[in-house]
């Protein structure tokens, strides 16, 4: 039986959350546009998500929530940043701020469902299993970035551009006159000016004495080979900006926050096969069923391999991958797929743990 | 898993009948078609009467075709090879606005050598109309290229008023006839056409053969150098399993071309007769009945084409998202856009072509995997919520 519901969409003010709503409605839904307001002096989004929503004929309603965008994303992603982790804001932020508050939010004001821009998709299947799956769209694929979300949100989700493709999502935002046609991609992490949070954390943070941070750089046997100013301006597998000069290729290997250490090492130390994940979050049993044959992606782009997983606890996980991955940076998510299935996700944990 | 193959019009299986003689020429007669001896000419004999059959298909005399290697070259040297040959009588093409690339960057190709080249826009039906195919003509026009049957949307252009109005303009006129040939009637006589391209594996023969018909009396410049084969228009030893395989396979054309356009209009309109009755809009592209018997284009308004084609291929059933030839393109298919759908219609759309394979079994099983599965992605999208 088919009806039509009321469904509370996320809007950026971008192509994608845009398209989304002007698609809703023109299924016959009753849609509202709900905008973010992430920071102080952001009201691009807000301005244009109003917009599309006033061509659509749909409200527009704006939530101020950059004390909790701080507090729940900005702080956490310094603080893992100084901890000498690669964080992840985008995952969090899907699952703390957009199916939380946002969510929250609009289900007290009665609204059933909740769709996103996001290009993966969500189906409930003969059984009433949900199922998170990847986007059609091999560019655009997003669904890395949600496994977070509780299953029960999951299943109260609408992601329609999950079976599109950007091509054709732009044509639509066209065709439809949406005042967002031709707006450019978002950049990656929405509250870094230019991706550089190096010198967006410096001077946000400075070092109140430009020592506190300072460590060593120090080979797989421990020789020191210099000084840094910071555990937090390194990833793992990272090569640029070492200050080491010229010779053999050297990579981060490895981050101390302890001992304010970083390792450095060849590309073949930057190699390993067995992760321990936490803060896992399962979405299909299939996770921990032995005869399931899984692939894991431990960062946005990158194909997957293959993945055999133990339970160690209530959400910590032994993987161990079919070949050897390279450049494991803890702090980011390691996402667990059977086929275009995702059933489960969790944080890469550091060794020092 | 059952497997249905509805793509035939970008290519099609051998026939086992064509394999037969294709192994026979592989093996056996493995000769040279040039050398004096037996085992030549035994060779030779079987190129001519392979030549009597792609001719008898097309009503042209076999002295007047010339086997190439596919498609696209006949396509190529019948017109770089007649305009660079012919410049001195003008420097003016004219091609309908929705040809194959073979035809279209051929074209493309003499606008950069200095040609003028005027692209005739197709009707919504996808037609390009003799009318405005004579607008086009001018003083300087030396050739017409118009395509028998489009590629995506299956229209039958009326290639025989286009052959009677350039005969009395006295512009030559060239026809891709690679969907049309062994599926739809062509007679060049009676049409009027100068030159036609065919290829051998949409007509369940092996890939990588095709020929061109060129009226005798009008000339092409040879596109490459160095025997003397084909009339000296096409050299190089020729490919005898492919050509004997087009043969067998235009033979047996000629003998089911009736019964079987019959037999797939008929499967095809039944198909499309459930879909429209299960779904909602859904619409159909090309001419409502001028058009290629298994060609069936459609747009599943609100549905994205590839994600359809996706869920169908899962299924087991091959369909394609505009031609084979422009796939993997990120922009929407040109043909469609140029007959009047926007951008998303156009990203919508799939094309179905049946062909000899397929039985009426085929069609109720893909009519039923086609409806759910457009029912399921228009809920996934939003569509629809199934409570």
């Amino acid at each position: 039986m088919m009806t039509k519901s009321s469904v509370a969409v996320a809007m950026s003010g971008g192509v994608d959350s845009s398209v989304t709503a002007a698609l809703l409605k023109q299924a016959g839904h009753r849609v509202a546009g709900f905008t973010l307001r992430l920071r102080d002096g952001d009201s691009d989004g807000s301005d244009s998500a109003g917009r599309v929503c006033e061509t659509l004929g749909i409200p527009h309603h704006e939530l101020d929530v950059r004390e909790e965008f701080r507090r729940l994303i900005v702080e956490p992603f310094i603080g893992e940043y100084l901890a000498g982790l690669t964080p992840n804001p985008c995952v969090n932020c899907n699952a703390r701020i957009k199916w939380g508050l946002l969510w929250n939010y609009a289900r007290g004001m009665d609204f059933e469902w909740f769709a996103t821009g996001h290009y993966a998709k969500v189906e409930i299947g003969q059984n009433n299993e949900v199922r998170l799956l990847k986007g059609l769209d091999p560019l655009k694929e997003q669904s890395y970035f949600l496994w977070q979300i509780p299953i029960e949100l999951l299943r109260v989700t609408m992601l329609p551009l999950g079976v599109r493709k950007k091509t054709g999502v732009r044509a639509i935002a066209r065709e439809l006159n949406l005042p967002v046609a031709e707006r450019e991609e978002s950049q990656e992490i929405c509250f870094i000016p230019g991706n550089d949070y190096r010198t967006w954390l410096n001077d946000l943070y400075p070092d109140p004495d430009g020592k506190t941070r300072m460590g060593e750089m120090v080979d797989r046997s421990g020789r020191v080979l210099g000084l840094h100013s910071g555990c937090h301006l390194f990833t793992i597998g990272q090569r640029k900006g070492l200050g080491l000069g010229g010779g053999r290729k050297l990579y981060v290997t490895g981050i101390d926050p302890r001992t304010r250490r970083v390792e450095v090492g060849g590309e073949d130390d930057l190699v390993r096969s067995e992760l321990m994940i936490g803060a896992v979050n399962c979405l299909s049993p299939r996770l921990y069923n032995a005869a399931s044959r899984l692939t894991v992606r431990i960062r946005y782009r990158d194909h997957g391999v293959e993945a055999t997983v133990d339970r160690m606890g209530e959400d910590l996980l032994n993987v161990r991958t079919g070949e050897p991955v390279k450049a494991v940076a803890p702090g980011q998510s390691a996402v667990f797929y059977d086929g275009d299935q995702v059933v489960g996700g969790g944080v890469i944990l550091p060794d020092w743990l | 898993m059952r497997r249905i193959y509805f793509d035939h019009s970008a290519t099609t299986p051998v026939d086992a009948r064509v394999v037969a003689v294709i192994n026979e020429f592989l093996v056996e007669k493995f000769g040279n078609p040039s050398s004096l001896h037996s085992f030549g000419r035994e060779v030779k004999e079987a190129l001519e009467d392979a030549r009597l059959k792609v001719a008898g298909l097309l009503n042209c005399s076999p002295s007047e075709l010339y086997f190439t290697g596919g498609g696209t070259e006949a396509d190529n040297l019948a017109l770089i090879g007649y305009a660079v040959k012919n410049r001195d009588r003008g420097d003016h093409i004219v091609i309908g606005g929705i040809e194959h690339p073979a035809v279209k960057n051929g074209a493309a190709e003499l606008e950069a050598r200095g040609f003028a080249v005027t692209r005739v826009r197709p009707d919504h039906y996808g037609e390009i109309m003799p009318e405005a195919v004579a607008e086009a003509l001018t003083g300087k026009t030396i050739l017409v290229s118009v395509m028998h049957v489009n590629n995506e949307v299956g229209t039958i252009n009326d290639i025989g008023a286009i052959g009677s109005l350039c005969r009395e303009r006295g512009v030559t006129f060239h026809t891709d006839a690679v969907q049309s040939y062994g599926k739809v009637h062509i007679d060049v006589r009676a049409m009027n056409v100068d030159m036609a391209s065919v290829s051998s594996h949409k007509i369940y023969g092996p890939k990588g053969t095709g020929a061109l018909y060129i009226r005798d009396g009008i000339e092409v410049q040879a596109r490459a150098f160095g025997g003397h084969q084909e009339g000296g228009v096409r050299v190089g030893t020729e490919n005898m399993p492919g050509i004997v395989g087009l043969g067998r396979a235009a033979e047996i054309c000629a003998d089911e071309i009736d019964s079987e356009a019959q037999r797939l209009s008929s499967m095809r309109d039944s198909l499309h007769r459930r879909i429209t009755a299960e779904l909602e809009s859904v619409s159909m592209n090309g001419h409502p009945s001028q058009r290629l018997p298994g060609n069936l284009n459609l747009t599943f308004h609100g549905v994205e084409g590839e994600a359809l084609l996706m869920e169908l291929d899962q299924e087991g059933i091959a369909v394609s998202s505009g031609s084979a030839c422009s796939s993997g393109s990120t922009t929407p298919s040109a043909v469609l856009t140029a007959i009047g759908l926007s951008d998303s219609q156009a990203q919508s759309t799939l094309r179905i072509t049946l062909g000899r394979g397929n039985t009426r079994e085929d069609i109720d099983y893909a009519a039923d995997v086609i409806v759910s599965s457009v029912k399921r992605l228009r809920a996934m999208a939003g569509d629809m919520v199934v409570v």
